[in-house]
Order: C-alpha cells, then structure tokens, then sequence
C-alpha cells in the first residue's frame, strides 16, 4: 500500500499530536486526582432516604480541609438542605437519585456528573471563588427537567 | 509501478499546506478547551 | 441507468426520508422559539414531544432511509441488476422500517414517549415506542442482508477479484452496522420490552446506559460512512479525476469497523458505574478511530489539488480556484467538509477525558452533532439528492432547479453557522441541552445566555429560521425532481450517476477478507466491553423501577 511521502508527513504530525493530547489529559486525570466524575459505589434505589449519607443530605465536615456534601436528586429537585461551603476546602460531592437519571452540575466548575439511580457519583472539587453558584440538571428528566436548579453558596 | 516515481509526479504541495491548516485549527480549538478546563 | 424495480425502491426510500426530513425540520423551528419563551405550545403539545420528534425524525428515520436509497442505487449501478430475493427482501425491509417509523410516531404525537431518541431508562415510554424502534432496526437488518445478498452473488460471478469501491465501502458500512446494533437490540429485546410491558419489574439502569452507548457511537459511523462514500467515489467523477487512492480509501473504511464501536463509554464519562480504567482505555480506542478521518481528509484534498492542476492551475493553491464552483453537486459537498473541519475538532474535545466536563449535556454538544451529522452528512445528502432524485426519476435537472439548490445550500450554509456557533459558545458558558426555555429564576449565570451576539439564545433562533426556510426549499426541490420538472428527452438532458474509476491495479486483495476484520472487530470490542459489562451485571444495585415523568 503506497502512502505518499506528504500522507506519512501528516499522519505522522496527526498521530503525534493525538499522543500528546491522551497523554496530557491522561497523566494529569491520573496524577492530579482530575479525573471525571463516576465511582463504582451501588445504592438502593427505593431506600435512597435510609441509607447513609443521604439521610442526612446536606454539608458535613470530614477533617479540616475537607467537607462532604451528600446530595439526592429527583424530579424535580435536588434534596440538599443548606448547600453553603468554604472556598479553597476540598468538597467531595456524592450525589444519588430516587427515580430518573439526572445531573447535577455546577456552572462556572468542573463539577458536572451524572446521576443514576441504583448508584453514587462522586466528584472532588475545590471552590477557589467565593459567590452564589447556578446548580442545574442538564440531563433531561422529565417536564419539570428546565426548572430542576438549585443554588450553592460558596464563603 | 514505481512507487518512488509516483510520489515525484504528483506535486502535492498545497495539499500539505491545507491538511496541516485542518490539523492547526483541531489543536488550537483542542488547546483553548484545555485551558478552560485547567481554569474552571 | 440502473433496472427500474431498483428505481422504484430507491424513490420510495427517499420519499419516506423527506417526509421525515419535513415534519423533523419544523419540529426544530418550533424548538428555537420555545427555548427563546417566544412560543407557547398549546396543552396537547410538549416541548420534549417535540424534541423526541426531532431526533428520531432526523437523526434515525432520514438518515436511514436516505442511506439505503443511496446504497440500493449505488449497489444496483456498480455490481449490476438486483435479482428478484434482492428485490424482495429490499422492499420488506422498506415496510418494515416504516412501519416500526409509524408505531414510534404515533407513541411521541400521543404523549407516550416524551423519552428522547436516546429513550434512557428508567423514564419508561409505551412499550410499543421500543417495540417500534426495534422494528426499525429490525428492517435495517433486512435490508442490509438485501444488499450483502447481492455483494454476494457478484463475489461468486467474479470470483478472486476486488469488488467495486462503490460497493466494498457499502458492505463495510453494513459490517458496522449490524455489529453496532446487536447492543442495541440487547437492551430493547431483553431489558426495555420486558420492562414496559410489565413482564419484569426493575430495569438495570447503567447496563442499559451501556448497551445503547455501544451502539450509539458507531451510529454515528453508520451516518458520516456514506457521506465519506460520496466524497471518495462521487466527488473524483465531478472533478474529472480517478479516485486518489483505492487502496488507503479501502484501508480507512477497514480501520473504521475495527475502532468506531468498541468506544461507547466516551459519551458516558461522568456516569458512575464504570472504572476511570475502563472509560480510559475506550478514550485511546476513541482516539484510534481519528485516524482514517485523517487520512480521509488528505485523500480529499490531494484529489482536489490533482484535478486543479490537470485543468491548469499553478502555485501553492492556483488549483483551488480551479474547482468546478458552478456545479452545485460539488460546492454542495466542499461546505459539508469544510464544515467537518470544526466537526470533528470539537468530537476530539468531546472524548479527551476530563475535558468532558466542560461540554457534557450543554449546548456544546448540540452545536457539534449539527456541524457533523447537520452538516457534512445532511448537506452532502443534499448534493446528493440533487442528481439522485431527477437520475431516478428520469427527469431534467433544469438551470433553475440548479440555482435554487445554490440558494438553499447557502442558506443552509447561513443558518447553520450562526446556529451552531452561538450553541459551542453557549455551550462553554453552561447553557444546557434537551432544555425547554428557562430563566432558571433571574440567576445572573442564566442571564449570560441571553445577552450578547453570539452568545444568545436568540441568534440561536435566527440561525434555526433560517435553516427552516433552507428546508422548506429543500423540499420544494425534491417535489420538483421527483413530479414535476420535464423528463429528459436527449442524452444531454439525462443526469448521469456520477461514479469515479478507481484503480485497483496495487490494491492488496487481503484488504476485502471480511472474516479478518470482523474478526480483529469483535476481538476488541470483547476488550473493551467483557470485564466493565460483566461488572455492571454481576455487582448490580436493585434494579429501577419506571417512571413516567412527562
């Protein structure tokens, strides 16, 4: 099979810099803890408000540097009583459903998941800026899906 | 065929040129998603 | 010309498409109104009905239908007259996609399944909306083994030598459909219909996520592969060239079946219930799949820098002028690559991993399906339909029908850039997709979506008119070519099917050893699937029950 000289030329460019973007993306997920949202924790999904740590939703502190806030979503809503955390902490979001898959996505972050009944997302995020952030489920779930939206406050 | 004679016959220079534009614009774009990612 | 039974299906396929083509494209003007709050639906109408139209119409049943259309008369003209089984089962096939068409229809206008093309579970539609997409695909199958069926006959009349470009781009796309579908098929014949009949209780959510994502990618392949057969075997006949090169154009639809299905994850990459190993290692196969795109594109350009010069064009780009700009067949098809450039751009984005964060569910997304399937797939439909319909019919491709197909072309061209711009841009500021209009309370974050000149929900709307009124010329160009213009009297008159020689004089035979590729095909897909499905069956939570939330 006969590649022209230029065809080799750039496919090589192509290849590499294919290389080069999995490898960027891929050491920093790795190493630097930014992979995406997910985790393999199950959950009941008719027992969602039992079990722990959504029977108790809301802010929790961990340790110092660290807060936790458990999140249930449902149409067409977000059960997260008091969503207040401190700027430059690390905040583990774990976020379940009790019916329909939704997301839970905070705008101006990174935080931006899935929810799927049956199972716990979880994400790591570290709020730098101080304000009031537009929570909101970007994953069609129903009528009421354009007005499923809540706030959190980041001090 | 000679393949080497081939390649001299066929002047595929703006070819080059116009693929290495298409692959410009995919790392340029690919490179300001990063950034804005990183700064999120 | 092709035998008239094969005329006669390949017109009913394309009169099925645009029939979707219409009542789709004005579901999508709706749309843009609502999203603006300028539209008010009545109470017997939802903007989620709307949208579910919207993708099934235009993603699902155009698509399908035009592909076949395209295949049957390409089939039909390069391996020579369907035998009276093709002809058959090619008809069967037509009935049965449209009938599982009709059934779908009837479940979104009734309220039934307010659930998206992507149908997730456990919103839970009528089960005879699952029933209905089943049938399609199900016709697809019969089709497609229609169309093998020939292949066949003409591998047995001609037997150690390579098939026709046309139609070993054909069977390989058919190859990736039928292996794409079986995920499909699996989630809807035994979890999706059990469930909505009430035969069992609880769905497994992520494996269905899962099952579908299998297929949803390479459906993606099942659309852009026939855009790319018209760019390799059509586009060399409109510029007066041999296609570049049989053998790489042969190779990058190979390198297509092996990376384009065992990729799903890469449009779940913020789910739980998949390990960052397993969406990772999908992400590298995600990547794989870049390259016969890569290839495509240098093929595309050589062929245009070879047939410049032929014609006398000089220096570094003196050949671009010297492309045949007039001919409507071939601008038509050069925007729909161009637009293909910033496509495939943000696709790479879309799979980098993490990166997916920034665009998941926004509007990002939207505005990259519609400068990949809206465009370059649509648009070189388009091109296509052009000569396709008036070849068909036997009818004349007048001057006025030509500068019509310029007009809608161009503002097809108009729309679309303003449309899909303002949606990336949107989409990096937040703005979510499958959204009926929200002001999500005044929250400032919200208001940015409607302030601005790009980045404005309302130029959103003024790019979606404007591809509407494209539309609706569109349509009055296929009612034309298909019932109206003169028939072609004179040889000059009559539309030719415009198909490049290919020399396959250095083609190495293994390339069409199917079983081989098939076989490297399911190898990976085994990688990349066997351990994280096997997980999500064995470690499953309880499954969900459904829930009907429209």
């Amino acid at each position: 099979m006969h590649f022209h000289k230029y065809e080799k030329i750039w496919l090589s460019f192509g290849i590499v810099s294919l290389i080069v973007f999995l490898s960027v993306v891929g050491v920093s997920a790795f190493s630097q803890n930014h992979t995406p949202s997910g985790g393999m924790d199950t959950i009941d999904p008719e027992k969602v408000n039992e079990t722990a740590p959504f029977d108790n939703p809301g802010v929790t502190q961990l340790d110092e540097d660290t807060y936790q806030v458990a999140i249930v979503a449902l149409a067409f809503g977000y059960n997260a009583p008091d969503l207040r955390v401190p700027a430059g902490k690390e905040i583990i979001f774990k976020v379940t459903s009790t019916d329909v898959v939704h997301s839970f996505t905070v705008d101006n972050t990174k935080v931006n998941m899935m929810v799927v009944p049956g199972r716990i997302t979880t994400k790591s995020y570290t709020f730098e800026e101080p304000g009031k952030y537009l929570i909101l489920c970007n994953e069609y779930c129903g009528t009421g899906h354009h007005m499923m939206s809540t706030e959190i406050e980041v001090y | 065929m000679d393949k080497k004679q081939s390649d001299h016959d066929v002047n595929l220079k703006g070819t080059l040129v116009s693929v290495f534009f298409v692959g410009i614009v995919i790392v340029a774009i690919w490179v300001a998603v990063y950034l804005m990612y990183v700064a999120r | 010309m092709i035998a008239q039974p094969e005329r006669k299906i390949a017109l009913w396929h394309l009169g099925v498409a645009y029939t979707a083509f219409l009542i789709g494209t004005l579901m999508g003007v709706l749309q843009v109104f609502i999203r603006n709050d300028a539209l008010q639906l009545p109470a017997w109408l939802d903007y989620y009905q709307i949208l579910t139209a919207h993708g099934v119409l235009l993603a699902l049943i155009y698509t399908t239908f035009f592909i076949f259309a395209f295949f049957i008369t390409g089939m039909s003209k390069s391996l020579g007259s369907f035998g009276p089984k093709v002809r058959l089962f090619s008809w069967i096939g037509l009935w049965v996609t449209l009938l599982g068409t009709v059934m779908a229809t009837v479940m979104i206008v009734a309220g039934e399944a307010s659930v998206l093309y992507t149908f997730y579970a456990p919103l839970k539609a009528n089960g005879f909306y699952y029933v209905g997409l089943a049938l399609v695909i199900v016709g697809t199958w019969i089709s497609s083994f229609a169309l093998v069926g020939h292949y066949m006959v003409w591998r047995r009349n001609n037997k150690g030598q390579l098939s026709p470009l046309f139609a070993f781009m054909t069977v390989t796309t058919i190859v990736l459909w039928i292996i794409a579908c079986l995920g499909v098929v699996a989630t809807v014949l035994f979890q999706y219909i059990p469930w909505a009949f009430g035969w069992t209780d609880t769905i497994n959510v992520e494996l269905s996520r899962s099952l579908f994502w299998y297929f949803g990618h390479p459906l993606v392949y099942f659309w852009l592969l026939p855009a790319y057969i018209a760019w390799y075997t059509i586009v060399p006949k409109l510029l007066g060239v041999k296609v570049f090169s049989d053998s790489l154009a042969r190779l990058a639809f190979v390198l297509f079946i092996l990376f384009s299905i065992p990729v799903g994850f890469h449009h779940q990459l913020t789910e739980p219930g998949i390990s960052n190993f397993w969406k990772f290692l999908q992400v590298v196969l995600t990547f794989m799949v870049i390259v016969p795109s890569l290839m495509t594109a240098f093929s595309m350009f050589a062929t245009f820098e070879i047939s410049g010069r032929k014609k006398g064009g000089t220096g570094l780009f003196g050949w671009f002028k010297k492309l045949p700009w007039r001919d409507v067949r071939f601008t038509s098809i050069f925007i729909a690559m161009a637009f293909f450039i910033p496509g495939g751009a943000g696709g790479i984005i879309n799979a980098s991993f993490q990166l997916n964060e920034v665009v998941h569910n926004t509007l990002w997304i939207v505005g990259h399906f519609h400068i990949t399937v809206g465009t370059p797939v649509a648009m070189t439909f388009m091109g296509l339909t052009f000569w396709l319909i008036p070849y068909l019919t036997g009818r004349r491709f007048t001057k006025r029908m030509q500068r019509l197909g310029f007009v809608q072309i161009i503002t097809w061209s108009i729309g679309m850039l303003l449309m899909s711009t303002a949606q990336h841009v949107l989409g990096l500021m937040g703005a979510p997709r499958r959204t009926a209009y929200s002001g999500y309370n005044g929250h400032p974050s919200a208001m940015e979506w409607f302030d601005g000149i790009i980045s404005n929900h309302v130029t959103m709307a003024i790019g979606g008119t404007i591809l509407f009124l494209s539309a609706m010329i569109l349509m009055y160009i296929v009612i034309m070519t298909m019932f109206v213009s003169p028939k072609a009297e004179t040889p000059e008159q009559m539309v030719e099917f415009p198909l490049a020689e290919s020399d396959m004089s250095n083609t190495p035979k293994w390339l069409e050893n199917w079983w081989i590729w098939i076989g490297i095909a399911a190898a990976l897909i085994i990688i990349a699937y066997a351990i994280p499905l096997t997980h999500m069956i064995q470690h499953a939570p309880p499954g969900s029950k459904g829930f009907i939330t429209w």
